[in-house]
């Protein structure tokens, strides 16, 4: 019972949060029951936040995840990552960052890992690829074992269909930590490394998201091998542009470094987006489009146009900033996102998704045209 | 003499039809034949009586880029040319190209052409452009036009800032967002902006010292 309370306070506090500055803060929060190998089923409670900023050319987003199941289960995980964005390579990203976790392992002793990484993005349109590498630190005894991983992969959006192929290698000393968390049958010995090959297939309907992930792992010990691989599908129903229901199931992998499990679960959870409480932001259309503004030094403003739409949609925004050509939107993290210079004066901004109809962001001043079609007006101080 | 004058005035004329189909060359790859002629026809009567051809070839673009047929755009075109002069005219003597373009998309959600005229009057110096947007986003936004540019053009005379007046768009947009009826929220808004106003030069004068 403590855990559903303490999720609401969480919430509670962390809207009362959104209130103040941050653009946008999203709570997801629900159940699961998790059932490791040899033991018997168990109820989580699941909490993860997510805080997203943008200024400019820079995204920061924090993030954090709880899961509590009074078993070998309970970690608590922290993210802060910095997004830079090249104003003249726009297509290339670079991403750093700090990662940490903490864990509770009833088989093994608690303890926390911290980590660094940097990884660097190349896209193009709505397909792009990265690579990455991280450098970590893991101390359950007062002992610091250090850790290391690399990844490359690839993303693209094909209609309503979009995946991922991701390839890791992670590199540890704490064995013990790996092994605690994994099955009794392909528990480790040793230094050992994990190459992980993951894909991820999502398709995107009006107002669900299915989404499958499978992963094949092959690693080595100094005398174990690792050899495993994993399913997990996953839903989410959009009862509207900041309301998800979601539903996932399948098996999870160890994670060797955070001490996440290997188990089969079952989960259902809320996912709400809070945005900034600015009573036009509020507003939010069908669409759920908005236009924010930011006065730049040097005279005019740095627009942001942000529509919250699935991931695999074709979401594009024209108006007199782009002389009426659709520009292809970026998708950041959570939703789709268009920053453009524009000069001071009348602007006259609009969106649609998948080829559909033009439509004025939700908060601004709708006015037609003597073309038939609609466009938002916004005053460039 | 007169013939000296018949060229200058065939080299005149050949030159604004050179430009204006230098300027119709911008026009959308996809434009159709008779629309381009059109807009060529509207630029050389834009460069003949100095308003910008820019905003006419944009105009075009737009209806392009909306797929609208030809006979919309070159109507749209032309509209945009009437209104442009229309409002080039009200904010004599000389206004500049965004002064224009603002009045004119003022005319367009209905504000009537005196009111430019007032608002010149009340800042006969300063640039109309923001003003004009905030009175074109407070009429598109279902204020009555006269209402709302006594208002704005009050808060001018009071000596108000760009920025108040732009703060009061805001303000006003939040309120009605929020259920507020607009002329209600425009009152409460303008009330604010004036209240942080010095004040009138009727009572200042009465407040001021007097030299003898």
């Amino acid at each position: 019972m403590r855990g559903p309370v303490a999720a609401c306070l969480l919430i509670a506090a962390f809207r009362t949060a959104a209130a103040q500055a941050p653009d946008e803060i999203r709570v997801e929060a629900g159940v699961a029951e998790v059932r490791q190998a040899g033991t018997r089923s168990r109820n989580a409670a699941l909490l993860g936040l997510t805080w997203r900023r943008t200024h400019e050319r820079v995204v920061t987003t924090a993030s954090g995840s709880m899961t509590a199941a009074r078993d070998s289960i309970d970690t608590a995980q922290g993210l802060l990552a910095i997004r830079y964005q090249f104003a003249r390579q726009p297509h290339w990203r670079v991403e750093s960052g700090i990662a940490g976790a903490l864990f509770g392992l009833n088989s093994l002793s608690s303890g926390g890992n911290g980590a660094t990484f940097l990884r660097v993005q190349h896209a193009y349109g709505p397909r792009g690829v990265w690579a990455g590498t991280a450098a970590g630190v893991t101390n359950r005894t007062g002992t610091n074992l250090q850790s290391s991983a690399y990844d490359v992969g690839a993303w693209g959006e094909y209609g309503r269909t979009s995946g991922t192929v991701a390839g890791v290698v992670t590199r540890s000393r704490d064995t013990d930590l790996l092994a605690a968390s994994s099955l009794p049958s392909r528990r480790p010995v040793g230094p050992y490394i994990v190459r992980d090959a993951t894909v991820t297939v999502q398709q995107s309907f009006a107002a669900l998201d299915l989404a499958a992930v499978g992963t094949l792992r092959r690693g080595e010990g100094v005398a174990t091998k690792v050899n495993d691989r994993a399913m997990m599908l996953a839903a989410a129903f959009y009862l509207s542009p900041v309301i998800a229901l979601t539903v996932s199931g399948g098996r999870q992998l160890a994670d060797p470094l955070r001490a996440l499990p290997d188990a089969k679960f079952l989960s259902a959870s809320v996912r709400v987006l809070f945005l900034r409480r600015d009573p036009a932001v509020l507003q939010i259309d069908r669409y759920g489009a908005i236009v924010l503004m930011r006065g730049d030094p040097d005279g005019g403003a740095t627009m942001t146009i942000r529509v919250l739409a699935n991931a695999s949609a074709r979401v594009e925004a024209y108006g007199s900033f782009s002389a009426w050509q659709p520009v292809r939107m970026q998708w950041v993290l959570d939703a789709w996102e268009l920053q453009v210079h524009v000069p001071p004066g009348p602007q006259r901004v609009a969106v649609r998704i998948n080829g559909s109809e033009w439509r004025a962001p939700a908060n601004l001043t709708k006015v037609t045209d003597e073309f038939g079609g609609e466009a938002g007006l916004v005053v460039v101080p | 003499m007169t013939i000296r004058r018949l060229t200058l005035l065939s080299l005149a004329s050949f030159t604004a039809v050179s430009a204006a189909s230098a300027q119709a060359a911008r026009l959308d790859a996809t434009a159709d034949a008779g629309v381009r002629r059109a807009v060529e026809r509207e630029l050389v009567t834009a460069r003949a009586i100095g308003l910008p051809e820019g905003l006419l070839i944009a105009k075009a673009n737009e209806g392009i880029a909306k797929r609208a047929t030809p006979k919309r755009i070159t109507d749209a075109v032309a509209a945009l040319g009437k209104r442009l002069q229309v409002a080039r005219d009200q904010l004599a003597p000389n206004p500049s190209e965004d002064e224009i373009a603002a009045g004119a998309d003022a005319l367009y959600v209905g504000v009537p052409a005196p009111i430019l005229k007032k608002m010149r009057a009340a800042w006969p110096s300063r640039s109309l452009a923001l003003p004009l947007g905030v009175l074109t986003e407070l009429v598109a936004k279902g204020l009555p036009p006269a209402r709302a540019a006594q208002t704005v053009t009050d808060l001018m005379a009071r000596g108000a800032t760009n920025v108040q007046l732009y703060a009061l768009a805001q303000s006003v947009q939040g309120d009605v967002a929020a259920g507020w009826a607009p002329e209600a929220a425009l009152d409460l808004r303008a009330r604010g902006v004036m209240s942080l106003l010095p004040p009138a030069p009727a009572a200042s004068a009465f407040t001021n010292p007097r030299r003898p």
